[in-house]
C-alpha cells in the first residue's frame, strides 16, 4: 500500500474533494465540510486504513491535510 | 401507555420509559437512571449503535435482566468500541462544546455490549396488547431503526424536525436513507408523534414538511 495514496483516497471520500484540494489549506478551520461529524469520519476511516489508534489529543489536533501526515508519522506510518 | 423521558448527560441524548400496566419498556438507556420496584421490565429496544444511546445497555441486562433487542447491524457494530463511537466519544464532545469541555466522569471510551435478540427486516411484535412495528431504518448509523406503536415513533437519531439527518457519520449512507428509510417514514401515519433521541417530541408532519 502506497501511503500518500491511500491517505489522499480517504481525504477525497471524506469531503468529496478532488486531489488538487488537497493542499496547506485544506484545514479543519479552512474548509466548510470539515466539521466535528466529518473530523469522526476522517479519523475513523485513517485508523482503519492504518491500523493505528489515536490519541484523544492528536484527533483533537489532527487540524489539517499536511499536520495529519506529520501525527501518522509518530505512529509508524511511513509515507 | 405512558411515555416517559429522560435526557442524559451525554449529549443530552434521550431515554425513554413506555409503560402499560406494570410494565415497562425502556429505548437507548443511559446510565444513570432507577426503575420504582413496582414495575416489570420487558425489554429494552435500541435505536442505533452510537455510544450515547447504549451506555446504558449493560447496566439493564445487570440490574434488571432486561433482554436486549435491535438489529444485527446495531448489534455488531455496539460490540466495538470504535464502531459505537465510544472511542470517539471524549473528542467529538470536545469538538462540539469546546476543548474545555467536561466529560462524564464515567464515560467508558472503551464501552461495548451486545444483544440478546436481532432482527433483519422490519418485523411486529406483540407488547401488552400493543401492536409494536420494529422498523429498519438504516442511514444515520448502519444499524439504525425505529420502534412504533399506537401513533407513536421513537426515532433515534433517524429525524427530527426541521433538521437534515446526519448521514456523515462512520458507516452512514445516504443511499440507504434514500432508498430503504425515507419512503418507509414517509408511508407512516402524519399523525405519528416522534420522539426523538435528541431534543424534544414532535408531529411526524411538521417534518415531512420540511423534507
Amino acid at each position: 500500500m502506497n501511503a500518500l495514496n491511500e491517505y489522499n483516497r480517504i481525504f477525497r471520500e471524506t469531503f468529496g474533494v478532488s486531489e488538487d484540494a488537497l493542499n496547506e489549506d485544506f484545514t479543519f478551520n479552512g474548509v466548510a465540510v470539515w466539521d466535528s461529524v466529518a473530523h469522526m469520519s476522517l479519523i475513523s476511516s485513517l485508523e482503519d486504513a492504518f491500523d493505528v489508534m489515536f490519541d484523544v489529543d492528536d484527533i483533537l489536533h489532527y487540524g489539517s491535510y499536511f499536520h495529519g501526515i506529520e501525527i501518522l508519522k509518530h505512529y509508524g506510518v511511513e509515507f | 401507555m405512558k411515555i416517559r423521558r429522560i435526557r442524559s448527560d451525554l449529549l443530552a441524548s434521550n431515554m425513554y420509559l413506555v409503560a402499560e400496566d406494570s410494565g415497562v419498556l425502556l429505548i437507548d438507556p443511559c446510565r444513570a437512571f432507577d426503575l420504582p420496584e413496582t414495575v416489570r421490565p420487558d425489554f429494552v429496544f435500541l435505536t442505533h449503535e452510537h455510544y450515547d444511546h447504549i451506555s446504558g445497555v449493560n447496566l439493564c441486562r445487570d440490574r434488571y435482566g432486561m433482554p436486549v433487542i435491535c438489529t444485527a447491524r446495531c448489534d455488531e457494530r455496539m460490540g466495538n468500541s470504535r464502531t459505537n463511537m465510544a472511542r470517539y466519544f471524549e473528542a467529538f464532545c470536545r469538538m462540539q462544546v469546546g476543548l474545555d469541555a467536561e466529560v462524564p466522569a464515567d464515560f467508558e471510551p472503551n464501552y461495548v455490549c451486545r444483544a440478546d435478540e436481532t432482527f433483519e427486516a422490519d418485523k411486529e411484535i406483540s407488547w401488552r396488547g400493543h401492536r409494536v412495528r420494529l422498523l429498519l431504518l438504516p442511514g444515520h448509523s448502519p444499524g439504525s431503526s425505529g420502534l412504533w406503536i399506537d401513533g407513536h415513533l421513537f426515532s433515534g437519531d433517524s429525524i427530527f424536525a426541521r433538521q437534515e439527518t446526519v448521514l456523515r457519520f462512520p458507516g452512514g449512507s445516504a443511499v440507504d436513507w434514500e432508498k430503504i428509510s425515507l419512503p418507509k417514514l414517509c408511508a407512516l401515519p402524519p399523525d405519528t408523534i416522534v420522539y426523538p433521541g435528541h431534543f424534544d417530541p414532535f408531529p411526524l408532519k411538521e417534518w415531512m414538511a420540511y423534507l
